[in-house]
């Protein structure tokens, strides 16, 4: 038990140190300040206040859409970028020599890189959801705390981002390692068409339960975009999230527990 | 009284390969070899060699941040081969290049590194307080580390060695970017550890430091130990400057 207390104590304290090299990140605040320009434009079908312009949709249902879409793209800018960048300077050796010869194990260093990205990319979340929430609240007589309960989806996503730019980070430690992770959050969308294409073909058995695997392994974006859109009360879409949050929160703690093991293994020099 | 204290690092037979950085290549590069030497408890042990001599690969054998290919360490009289068990608590270390978190001020940053050792906040703050009175940073306290001048940065890494109040510490080069001012404070810290009874192990090529600080000095050179002895043997033929081209020149 005291071993699991001092772990944890160790992991906080790098994520703490992480999460302020984070900060320093100015990148982040560029983009954090994009959002809120974007968000901004949640107001305009307010000021219009016509809804013919809209397709005769609700006010609140379009600015809940222009938030959607602000969060959903920054979230994912700021978690490819700014992870990568505070772990280049994190990560690099003439930094990470000041801490392996003291007691810690490298995967701790990993696991506190993961805690302090996750708590940055949860503060930029918070600050663009608050965004929304606030232009939703000064035009409703409605505290809409669905807001919160929908944009959640997003906070899970983000962290998903993070996790996988760490992954492929632990494994190709250059900015190679963001763009595996966009690839594999733009497959993440298309896996229903990429069901779908391939089982029109005659594969053989073995191949098509492999490819199978492969895309029920992907991160399922398009179902936890589905959810948010549901949660956010825009469409009535038919989904189960139980299963998909599942997923996306197994795979989130399965990448973390392998890119610790790797860079353990790895900063073996 | 160094000549009768015991041993606290025993290098046996100490090897280090690597993977050539060659593309597809096989072959391995053996950056030291069949190292053999020991430190005695409470000097200072210079370890000279020219560039790319082994010097940085033997400390960080020693200090468990790389696993030995061949050999053993010993440390405080106990062989350690896996880093894992390495007693991470009693040693320090400067490295040679440091990126501290420079977004921190000089205390929290020893705060930070004295957190990992899990000091207590009282500890702390006196460790603190005499590091700072020894290095002469008290006034810079509460500068950001990226304000500080390459010289106090390298001060910094001293400190950060010796925030766990350790019995031997490793140094990397450490009078790089110092000026002769700090150079000689750096020393003068040097000699009051070792008047506490820390062991140093001192790497540089910068000779008139070795010089003035060992007591025992090794000359390291294509990865092996070309001699090993007191301070006096290498100043017999002259200088050390002389003995250090002598031999560097005759192992080539």
């Amino acid at each position: 038990m005291k071993i699991l207390f001092r772990s944890w104590f160790l992991i906080r304290l790098i994520g703490h140190d992480v999460y302020r090299g984070a900060l320093r990140e100015k990148m982040m605040y560029s983009f954090l300040l994009l959002s809120f320009l974007f968000i901004l434009l949640a107001n305009v079908p307010y000021v219009v206040n016509d809804p013919g312009v809209f397709e005769n949709q609700l006010p609140m249902a379009t600015a809940l859409q222009v938030g959607f879409v602000a969060i959903n793209i920054f979230i994912l800018l700021i978690a490819v970028f700014v992870s990568l960048s505070t772990m280049q300077n994190y990560l690099a050796f003439e930094r990470l020599e000041l801490l392996l010869f003291r007691p810690l194990r490298r995967w701790q260093i990993m696991a506190g890189v993961l805690l302090g990205l996750y708590k940055m990319i949860l503060i930029n979340w918070f600050l663009m959801t608050a965004g929304v929430w606030l232009v939703i609240v000064s035009h409703e007589p409605t505290l809409a705390f669905f807001v919160w309960k929908g944009f959640s989806v997003m906070a899970l996503l983000g962290l998903l981002y993070v996790s996988l730019v760490v992954f492929f980070y632990s494994l190709l430690p250059n900015v190679i390692a963001g763009v595996m992770a966009v690839f594999v959050v733009i497959a993440g969308f298309g896996v229903p068409s990429a069901g779908r294409a391939f089982a029109g073909l005659s594969w053989p058995q073995l191949l098509e339960q492999m490819i199978g695997l492969a895309l029920r392994l992907l991160p399922q974006i398009h179902a936890l975009l589905a959810i948010a859109l549901k949660e956010l009360l825009i469409f009535r879409i038919p989904i189960a999230p139980a299963g998909y949050l599942f997923h996306a929160a197994f795979l989130m703690i399965l990448l973390n527990i392998v890119a610790c093991l790797i860079f353990e293994r790895k900063s073996q020099f | 009284m160094a000549e009768q204290s015991p041993a606290i690092i025993k290098v046996c037979g100490l090897g280090k390969e690597f993977r050539s950085s060659a593309l597809f290549s096989r072959a391995r590069v053996r950056a030291v070899w069949d190292l053999n030497f020991e430190v005695r408890r409470g000097e200072i042990f210079g370890f000279l060699g020219p560039n790319g001599a082994g010097k940085t690969t033997t400390l960080h054998l020693l200090t468990g941040i790389s696993k030995p290919s061949a050999g053993s360490i010993e440390l405080f009289g106990k062989a350690f081969r896996c880093p894992q068990t390495w007693p991470l608590e009693r040693i320090g270390f400067v490295p040679e290049n440091t990126l501290a978190s420079e977004y921190l001020t000089v205390t929290e940053i020893l705060t930070f590194f004295s957190r990992i050792y899990g000091l207590t906040d009282d500890v702390t703050i006196d460790r603190i307080q005499s590091l700072l009175e020894m290095t002469g940073l008290t006034q810079e306290r509460f500068v950001l580390v990226r304000k500080l001048s390459m010289g106090q940065r390298r001060l910094v890494d001293f400190m950060l060695a010796l925030v766990n109040d350790p019995d031997i510490i490793f140094l990397d080069e450490p009078t790089v970017y110092l000026d002769p001012l700090a150079v000689e404070r750096f020393r003068e810290a040097v000699l009051i550890l070792k008047n506490r009874g820390k062991t140093i192990f001192m790497s540089s090529h910068t000779l008139p430091l070795i010089e003035k600080l060992s007591d025992r000095i090794a000359l390291i050179s294509k990865g092996r130990v070309l001699k090993i002895g007191e301070r006096q043997d290498f100043l017999r033929q002259g200088s050390m400057e002389e003995e250090f081209l002598r031999l560097i020149k005759e192992d080539r």
